[in-house]
């Protein structure tokens, strides 16, 4: 009996000790902006604090700001930073202390983090789901956006499609690639996979065309970047804000700030935004139970 | 200053000197508004144009990027299609970033130089003649760092902005000439429509403004011309009434001053007449007055002479009975009986003479003499008179015989009056008679170094009775008469008598006759 006692009183003070450890405090950095931007930040914000059983210090960052100042105010032991601000925070401290950074498309770089990017997994799914016949996805990108490739080509084979990634290193050779695209012969049952790239998927340059091109050839986009979708993209990939200050809260009890390399993933939790429009120009017609999977619809 | 001669001429009326002035100045006026309104609107007008010429090439720089970037012309194709497509563009070119052509829609004038080879960062215009505009801008590469309100996005500062070619637009000024054309019409019709319609309603309202005044200037100009006094109409301006009445006010004062004018004439005309009645009186009294005096003065000359010369006449017989008696003390007294009864004969003789002369009664009885006769005989009379003061008589001559038509008795009868006049009014001094004649006159000069005459005394000396003065009438005896007769005598045929004299430095008088003097 003494001897159960003693277990249940040593596995009383492991749950213990490891609620303590699961409570302790975290630090949260991000920027200060004003309604209607800042709901993302509350949004995640409360994903975390309710993933995280301890304290949450909440540290808004304004437009301008001394990083190391504001470094050396923070005495928590792990940080959470989000979007362009709290990064120039996590630079400070990434090698003192646990940190991951979210709210931005990062790749691996020595801190570890959530980035933007969609889960392909995710993505092709709802290809699969949104444009059945479509068998080859291509997708152009830079070395800003290499690190997800190797995977993406992966889960596409595992999903029965064929990936054609193309490398390129600066914006000519992108477009050229892109016109190449729209030269080919058969474009109907390939896709045109948008990533978050600033290179390969230009707001100014690139976007626009591919858009204008596959809209004539009626050949499928989708996106990784979610105004994508209003421009005229089938489907793309909305971040679930609260669910990815989950994903953050768990990160960051496991990031070993010691061990390299860092943990960059890739976002799991997304919702979908599709252009109905475009969808009846391709000749497709959802029903009712999957338009209600969708988050956004356009046109509204 | 030509234009204040014009404007301010004074054979124009001061209505059409202000309506030429405002003519002038509001045709000055909207000549200057309409070319600053014209020089606006085209040059607001071709900013405008140009400005759409700059946004057209602008998109077509953006549009071409995608098709610089892929080298595909086709890409490009819809997007210069759209740009030719616009009224007033040419044509379009595409070159890349080493100027190279890499395509071009429509025809690029031939005229064009090598401008359009300048690398430009920023949309200009590279050539401009009249007829177009050549726009260049580059095709930029822009870095996609899109700032959000969410700052979600990594910085992208490491992508920088890159020329990758140009595009370029010809952009014809043919609208923007015509719409400047159909402006200066416009601004041209509407300036002169606005000068004209001006015009009439200036000349309308100074017309009616200035009627008043014209027709002041026609009242006065008519009281000019008749001479009556003609009121004007109180009318107009203030200041045109303020004139016309006092205009008026000065009429009616002429007018009551001609009224008073003519009242003090009416008036003074009747005194005239009647003062002239009673002079007329006056003199028609004195006249017959005069008559008879003459007609008195010549009876009673006539009845005294004849006792006179019965006295004369007895005394000389008494005085021969006394010579043969030998009585001379008697004689003597005979003498001054004689002399004195001879003087008061001479005095009635000249009496009767100027009697005569008064009353028109006197004849002339002119006869061909020489000058020799009249001196000859003169010089018989005067030589002893000379020497009763001790003067010395001198005859200066020099035309003997030259024959004058006069009455002698009457010409002697003035030069011995008057030589005897010298005579007796110088004391041991010279008596000269100077006889000399010109073309038309004859002139006898008595000239003496006697007591002279004043200017005074030569004003009345040929008055009948008048003496120098009394005290020397009493010193000079004689009756007054004797310079009144010569006078009247000299005066008789056709002659005219004269004096020039200084007090105490003797006389000079002449007596002038005309060579010619009618029978």
């Amino acid at each position: 009996m003494r001897r159960y006692t003693n277990y249940i009183l040593l596995f009383s003070l492991l749950i213990y000790a490891s609620l303590k450890v699961y409570a302790e405090q975290v630090t949260v950095v991000y920027p200060d902006v004003k309604a209607p931007y800042d709901i993302i930040f509350k949004q995640i914000t409360l994903g975390i604090e309710t993933t995280l059983e301890g304290d949450v210090i909440h540290i808004k960052l304004p437009k301008k700001f001394d990083a190391k100042k504001i470094a050396q105010t923070i005495v928590t032991d792990k940080v959470i930073a989000l979007g362009r601000r709290g990064m120039r925070i996590a630079k400070q401290i990434y090698q003192e202390k646990p940190v991951v950074v979210g709210a931005l498309p990062i790749k691996p770089n020595g801190i570890s983090g959530v980035s933007l990017m969609a889960n392909p997994t995710v993505l092709f799914n709802t290809l699969h789901e949104l444009a059945p016949d479509i068998t080859t996805i291509t997708v152009i990108y830079s070395p800003a956006s290499a690190w997800i490739i190797k995977d993406a080509q992966l889960i596409a084979k595992e999903k029965g499609l064929s990936l054609i990634p193309i490398a390129v290193n600066d914006i000519k050779t992108a477009v050229k690639a892109y016109d190449d695209i729209f030269n080919g012969k058969d474009l109907t049952k390939m896709a045109i996979w948008l990533p978050l790239d600033p290179v390969t998927a230009n707001e100014k340059i690139v976007v626009p065309t591919i858009l204008e091109k596959a809209w004539k050839n009626k050949m499928v986009v989708f996106s990784s970047k979610p105004a994508h979708a209003k421009r005229g993209a089938l489907f793309s990939a909305i971040p679930d804000n609260e669910l990815l200050g989950q994903q953050l809260a768990r990160l960051i009890n496991s990031v070993n700030y010691k061990t390299r390399p860092s943990t960059v993933k890739t976002l799991n939790s997304i919702k979908l935004a599709v252009n109905l429009r475009t969808a009846a120009h391709l000749g497709f017609d959802y029903n009712s139970k999957e338009r209600s999977n969708f988050a956004l619809t356009f046109p509204n | 200053m030509s234009f204040n001669f014009s404007i301010t001429n004074s054979n124009l009326s001061i209505k059409s000197q202000v309506i030429t002035f405002m003519v002038i100045s509001i045709t000055l006026m909207t000549i200057i508004i309409s070319l600053v309104t014209t020089t606006g609107v085209n040059q607001q007008y071709r900013q405008l144009m140009l400005k759409n010429a700059y946004q057209i090439t602008e998109g077509l720089a953006k549009q071409a990027v995608f098709s610089i970037l892929s080298g595909s012309e086709q890409n490009a194709e819809e997007a210069m299609n759209q740009v030719i497509g616009f009224q007033s563009v040419l044509s379009a070119q595409l070159r890349l970033e080493d100027q190279k052509v890499f395509l071009t829609l429509g025809e690029f004038p031939n005229d064009i130089n090598n401008n359009q080879l300048l690398n430009t960062t920023q949309t200009m215009i590279t050539v401009e003649t009249p007829k177009y505009w050549l726009i260049k801008t580059p095709i930029k590469v822009l870095p996609d760092n899109e700032e959000s309100e969410f700052e979600l996005e990594l910085d992208s500062n490491s992508q920088k902005e890159k020329i990758i070619g140009y595009a370029e637009v010809t952009y014809s000024k043919d609208y923007l000439l015509e719409a400047q054309a159909q402006i200066n019409l416009l601004i041209t019709i509407v300036g002169i429509s606005s000068v004209v319609l001006l015009g009439f309603i200036l000349r309308f309202g100074l017309l009616k403004l200035f009627k008043p005044l014209g027709e002041l200037a026609h009242t006065m100009q008519k009281s000019k011309a008749t001479g009556e006094y003609v009121l004007a109409v109180t009318a107009g301006a203030k200041e045109i009434q303020n004139m016309a009445s006092a205009y008026n006010s000065m009429m009616k004062a002429l007018n009551q001053q001609d009224i008073d004018l003519k009242s003090h004439r009416d008036q003074l005309e009747k005194e005239v007449d009647s003062r002239t009645s009673e002079l007329v009186e006056a003199r028609d009294t004195a006249l017959n007055a005069s008559r008879h005096k003459s007609e008195f003065m010549a009876n009673m000359s006539h009845e005294l002479r004849t006792p006179i010369q019965s006295i004369i006449g007895y005394g000389e017989l008494v005085t021969e009975e006394l010579e043969l008696e030998a009585n001379f003390e008697l004689i003597d007294d005979m003498d001054k009986i004689e002399k004195n009864a001879q003087r008061l004969l001479f005095m009635i003789n000249s009496l009767l003479d100027l009697a005569k002369i008064e009353s028109g009664k006197i004849d002339i009885n002119k006869m061909e003499v020489t000058v020799n006769d009249i001196i000859t005989n003169i010089i018989d009379t005067v030589t002893p008179l000379s020497k009763i003061n001790n003067n010395q008589f001198i005859i200066e001559q020099n035309n003997d015989n030259t024959r004058i038509v006069v009455d002698k008795e009457k010409l002697e009868q003035v030069l011995l009056n008057l030589l005897s006049n010298a005579c007796k009014f110088t004391k041991n001094g010279r008596v000269s008679l100077i006889v000399y004649s010109d073309k038309s006159h004859i002139h006898f000069e008595i000239k003496d170094s006697g007591i002279g005459l004043s200017a005074e005394q030569q004003n009345y000396i040929f008055d009948e009775f008048r003496q120098v003065d009394s005290s020397q009438a009493r010193q000079f005896s004689g009756t007054g008469l004797g310079l009144a007769i010569s006078k009247r005598f000299v005066e008789l045929m056709d002659g005219k008598i004269n004096v020039v004299s200084e007090l105490q430095h003797g006389a000079s008088f002449t007596v002038s006759l005309p060579l010619n003097s009618k029978q």
